[in-house]
């Protein structure tokens, strides 16, 4: 006669059986999700790359955790093992982001120092074709009333001792020095005075 | 049969001590993500930092010192995410701006070499 307690008794160590010997383990949900993240980012050239100790470290993780759950452990020691490995794939990942993203400052410092000098020797050579733009413009302004002058005093004697010299605009006479003087002072826009 | 029983709980209960060195150790790792911008830049792996290592010390109070340790290297795994997260995206933003500055340049090299 087999009593509640009996069946119990007998059944138990059956079920522990099936349990223990019932083929692979339930699969862990934590597990699972830190093994797909971390074969996702093994699958990554960059983390690989940039990331190879962070990496390292999860796949130590997942492989404690997946040696616990093939021998059946306790499921909060699974989780824990599962939940540390997935944040160090987290940490690989963006790990290889930050030194990707550093390697870039570096390089972009340097890229930088050269574009300032383009712009120093672009500015330089716009200073430049200014300064000898407005030079021309000053040359031919000068040579145009040169021209003026000579129309005006066709003689073009105004320059030895003897000359005197008048403009259209003043009708007035002067003595040579005087005149010098005079030239000089309505052609303050000119470098050098008329000597 | 006392023994075996004796060693059995030493095992099981592998830590008698408090992690005290491990708090510490957790909790310097959070401040210095805290300094680095982890606050700013990773709130919620912060968050769970700092929850996980107050629920630690609550398990050392209860001499529960095996949950205690897992949840302070738990809490450490976090702030070490909340540390580089900040870094990685205050590296991404410096990279971002130095590109910027440099297209500026280009621009007015651009500008500047046309009459």
């Amino acid at each position: 006669m087999t009593t509640p307690i009996n069946a119990l008794k007998l059944s138990l160590p059956m079920l522990m059986l099936v349990v223990s010997c019932g083929g692979p383990p339930a699969p862990n949900a934590m597990l699972v999700d830190a093994k797909a993240n971390f074969e996702a980012a093994q699958a990554d050239e960059k983390i690989v790359q940039l990331a190879p100790v962070q990496l390292k470290e999860a796949e130590e993780s997942l492989i404690i955790s997946n040696r616990l759950w093939t021998s059946r452990a306790d499921k909060t020691k699974i989780d824990h093992h599962a939940y540390i490995s997935d944040q160090k794939t987290d940490i690989a990942r963006e790990t290889a982001l930050r030194n990707a993203a550093l390697a870039e400052v570096e390089q972009g410092e340097v890229e930088r120092q050269k574009v300032v000098l383009d712009v120093r020797r672009a500015e330089a050579e716009r200073s430049e074709r200014i300064a000898s733009n407005a030079l021309a413009q000053a040359q031919q302004e000068r040579a145009a009333v040169w021209q003026n002058w000579k129309r005006v005093r066709p003689s073009a004697a105004w320059c030895s001792p003897l000359a005197t010299c008048s403009s259209t605009q003043e009708k007035r006479t002067f003595a040579p020095a005087e005149c010098l003087q005079w030239m000089n002072s309505r052609r303050s826009w000119a470098n050098t005075p008329i000597a | 049969m006392l023994a075996l029983a004796g060693i059995v709980l030493m095992a099981s209960c592998a830590s008698t001590n408090p992690p005290n060195q491990k708090l510490t150790e957790t909790d310097m790792v959070i401040q210095a993500a805290q300094a680095a911008g982890g606050t700013e830049y990773a709130p919620l792996e912060m968050r769970e930092a700092s929850r996980k290592l107050e629920l630690a010390r609550e398990y050392v109070k209860d001499k529960k010192f095996i949950q205690a340790e897992r949840l302070a290297d738990e809490a450490r795994v976090d702030a070490e995410l909340a540390h580089v997260k900040a870094e990685s995206a205050k590296a991404q933003k410096a990279a971002a701006d130095l590109k910027e500055s440099i297209r500026v340049l280009q621009e007015e090299i651009r500008r500047s070499t046309q009459p």
